[in-house]
């Protein structure tokens, strides 16, 4: 690549990005307080579990995907390689978990949508719609079809934000765009990095 | 611009389809019927057959306009040809593949020619366009009993009367061959239409632009792009022609509708009308045939869907220029090259969430269906008080995205509804 679009962006420490990858001891001890909680509740039964046991029957497989949320997305899409640096889009800041909603059918019948919300680090910046091409691809090949997905350039944070918009959210063109083995290889080199 | 001819050669074969993509293995041949049977659906649409034709995204159903064949086109970069034959299950006829290099986007079949020399029969062909940039041509040649046939019909072991000459042409057995390669768009086409006479193929394209391309109807030996319309400002979604005039109708990606006329004096396509309103991408129009039950003399209409979710009904009242090709209808006044005067005559009432991606109206009942992005099929209906939701469908092809609609008519003379989708299904519904 030639001049870089920009040079010199602002870095976020890895440590510092919001992730439920690693702090399973976190929640190790969220749970314990969750545990507590519960054995000091006077119903003997939990409330929540007739729910659970219901639904259990046919929805064995589904655990995981009732756990899409926010945080979900956000770890599915923040190690995405800038194609320009070599850092992540959260690293980069591009991708923000506020910027990220989840908004559920209400089983798995039904459609989910998700809206990200995604900064470019300059306002003129030309990778702006191959980044949100990345996200795209990551989500489609890693969520179930039932989810729609909204890719949109923070207001104000891009010249060209209608334009970028538009493209990112037209299916046909998109289509088209994986068909192209150049940018193909692009993305697919993007998404190298994520876990 | 470049015509390749193909001599007619038997090359291409069943193909077993490659390796599912990641995205259909998620979710392998469920038939999206079984997903809604759990819940109850308000609704009189009925499912007749659910057909896994491919094994990427169908993008693009298209019925014959008199042989009850249907065809499809996918991201598999195949099209597969089905009889639309509830008797026998629905036979795929053909798959077309080994051509193009990436998505076929759309097909459509040349119509039914007219007023032919008795000793001439009318074989059907399809066009498909593809992502590759190129539209291909294809047919068959004449069955060999086709000679030893006599005229009419017989009654079958259940009664059903059978048109020897029907059954020839959609049998399985005609071989379906590539018969020209039509290369000139920079860049993927997205929509190929036929005029009513098989005279004019439409090719669309994300190069901006419409090309007509000039053909013998009965021979498709040479096609001779006779005219480029660069009106459009982006990428064009689709294009249409009116059942019974040299009347085009683009609709693009610039949010708009333009309308195209062959002048009466020098063969030539111009911009006669632009229809502007919807608030996003226009993926798709409908014209109003004139002999529908819906139709009034002396006025055409025009349906669009769009990614702003609405279904929006146009009409115009001005006479449509007749072209010299022949066509003569009482309620249609020759005149100089003029603009038509569109208007905007109403939104259908909202059934869609998200983009609208296909329309249709039926050339019989007159009733329009529409698709989307939601998975639901919208039927509407109009009647004294306007326009009216008849039934809706959701989940039609399960959680998938619903790529295209078209009313078409089973072997029996019975009118359904055909859809395709993002499962790679082709869906048949009773109303």
């Amino acid at each position: 690549m030639s001049d870089p679009i920009n040079a010199n962006p602002t870095i976020i420490d890895v440590s510092a990005l919001p992730t439920r990858l690693s702090n399973t001891e976190e929640k190790s001890s969220r749970q314990q307080l969750l545990d507590r909680i519960l054995a000091l509740s006077l119903s003997s039964s939990d409330p929540e579990l007739p729910l659970l046991t219901d639904e259990s029957s046919e929805d064995e497989d589904d655990e995981l995907e009732d756990t899409i949320d926010a945080q979900e997305v956000f770890d599915l899409i923040s190690s995405i390689s800038d194609p320009e640096h070599p850092l992540t889009l959260a690293q980069l800041a591009v991708v923000n978990l506020p910027d990220i909603t989840v908004t559920h059918g209400n089983n798995k019948n039904e459609l989910s949508e998700i809206l990200i919300k995604i900064t470019p680090t300059i306002t003129h910046c030309s990778l702006a719609t191959l980044i949100g091409l990345g996200i795209r691809v990551r989500l489609e090949r890693s969520l179930p079809p039932r989810f729609r997905f909204r890719i949109l350039i923070k207001e104000g944070t891009h010249q060209s934000e209608n334009q970028v918009n538009k493209q990112l959210n037209d299916k046909e063109r998109v289509a088209a765009a994986c068909e192209n083995d150049q940018l193909l290889s692009v993305v697919l080199q993007m998404l190298s990095t994520c876990k | 611009m470049k015509v390749i001819p193909h001599s007619i050669s038997p090359h291409f074969f069943l193909r077993k389809p490659l390796a599912a993509t990641l995205y259909t293995s998620l979710h392998p041949s469920d038939p999206p019927s079984t997903t809604n049977h759990s819940f109850p659906q308000p609704t009189m649409i009925e499912l007749i057959k659910s057909i896994h034709a491919h094994t990427d995204k169908a993008w693009s159903v298209a019925p014959h306009q008199t042989l009850p064949l249907l065809a499809s086109a996918s991201s598999d970069k195949t099209s597969r040809i089905y009889k639309l034959s509830e008797s026998q299950n629905f036979p795929q006829v053909a798959t077309l593949a080994d051509t193009h290099k990436r998505s076929v986007r759309a097909v459509s079949f040349k119509p039914q020619l007219l007023s032919l020399e008795s000793d001439f029969i009318d074989l059907p062909a399809l066009a498909s366009g593809s992502f590759d940039a190129t539209i291909s041509i294809w047919g068959i040649e004449e069955p060999e009993e086709m000679d030893m046939i006599e005229e009419g019909t017989y009654e079958d072991e259940e009664g059903a009367v059978v048109n020897k000459e029907v059954e020839l042409l959609t049998s399985p057995s005609n071989e379906w061959n590539l018969m020209a390669l039509i290369e000139g768009h920079e860049n993927e086409v997205k929509a190929v239409a036929w005029n009513w006479s098989g005279r004019y193929l439409a090719s669309c394209s994300r190069d901006k632009t419409v090309w007509i391309w000039e053909t013998d109807p009965e021979t498709l030996e040479e096609f001779e792009c006779v005219s480029v319309l660069s009106d459009h400002d982006q990428d064009i979604k689709h294009i249409v022609f009116h059942p019974l005039h040299n009347l085009l109708a683009s609709s693009s990606y610039d949010d708009t509708i333009r309308l195209y006329n062959q002048d009466d004096d020098d063969d030539d396509w111009s911009c006669v009308a632009i229809l502007n309103g919807h608030q996003g991408t226009v993926w798709c129009s409908a014209f109003e045939h004139p002999r529908a039950a819906s139709a009034v003399d002396g006025r055409t209409r025009l349906v669009s869907a769009s990614d702003d979710s609405t279904v929006r009904v146009w009409s115009s009242t001005s006479a449509v220029e007749v072209s010299k090709s022949g066509n003569t209808l009482p309620s249609s006044i020759k005149h100089g090259s003029a603009d038509m005067e569109w208007v905007l005559d109403l939104t259908l009432p909202p059934v869609h969430k998200f983009a609208v991606y296909s329309v249709s109206w039926s050339n019989t009942s007159g009733r329009i269906a529409s698709v989307g992005a939601d998975g639901q099929i919208a039927v509407y209906k109009e009647s004294a008080d306007g326009w009216q939701v008849e039934s809706t469908f959701q989940g039609a092809h399960g959680v998938h995205e619903i790529n295209c609609v078209a009313w078409c008519k089973l072997a029996s003379g019975e009118e359904i509804l055909s859809t395709c989708g993002d499962d790679g299904h082709v869906n048949l519904w009773r109303l």
